[in-house]
């Protein structure tokens, strides 16, 4: 697939027409793209750091993920609809900035990593985990959303 | 079906992966500024 291709035809699509034309709902997608990044990064905090033993230790460590599982799940979905939407604007801007392409590229490993490795290691009983897999595994997912997250912001500055 | 062992194995190796991955990447960049500072004060 002509990856360039794809940003030429985001570029002058009608998703572009309203992004570029219209500032106000470009600001309130925005917003939204903001807010779901504070809900995303929120989940992965408290999961991650539940995982390492830093707080809520007064609660089962499954409860916590499993109840920040649902909220990363649709903070993931908003970011990446609002985040196609505003990349629409800048698209071939974006499609020669390295910075873009690091944090696509460590968004698509954090989404491996949270759906095909942390899911599923999870699901055991964490107790019956060894607990290096554990700490790594939180340390590794607070890393990789951090550079996302970094990497995003960073774009701006390049 | 992945056995625990086998899931517990990959996640050593993907997170040790990761955080290695992240170190060299941010260490370039923070590297780069530096750099652009060093040139920029002359």
């Amino acid at each position: 697939m002509d990856v360039l291709a794809f940003f030429q035809w985001l570029d002058t699509s009608t998703l572009a027409d309203i992004s570029k034309a219209y500032g106000g709902v470009f600001a309130v997608v925005q917003m939204f793209h903001l807010l779901a990044m504070a809900l995303l990064g929120g989940m992965v905090i408290l999961g991650d750091l539940r995982m390492l033993g830093v707080l809520m230790k007064d609660v089962p460590s499954e409860v916590v993920i499993d109840n920040t599982r649902k909220w990363f799940n649709a903070a993931l979905v908003v970011l990446i609809a609002s985040g196609i939407f505003m990349s629409s604007a800048v698209a071939l801007k974006l499609y020669y900035n390295e910075m873009f392409w690091a944090k696509m590229a460590s968004l698509a490993i954090g989404v491996v990593f949270v759906y095909g490795i942390r899911g599923p290691l999870l699901k055991s009983d964490h107790r019956s985990l060894n607990p290096w897999a554990v700490r790594l595994t939180a340390i590794a997912s607070m890393t990789i959303w951090f550079t996302v997250a970094a990497s995003g912001r960073w774009i701006g500055f390049s | 079906m992945m056995s625990r062992a086998m899931k517990q194995k990959l996640a050593i190796g993907a997170s040790v992966g990761i955080i290695a991955a992240a170190i060299w990447f941010w260490t370039l960049q923070i590297g780069s500024v530096i750099e652009t500072l060093r040139l920029a004060s002359g």
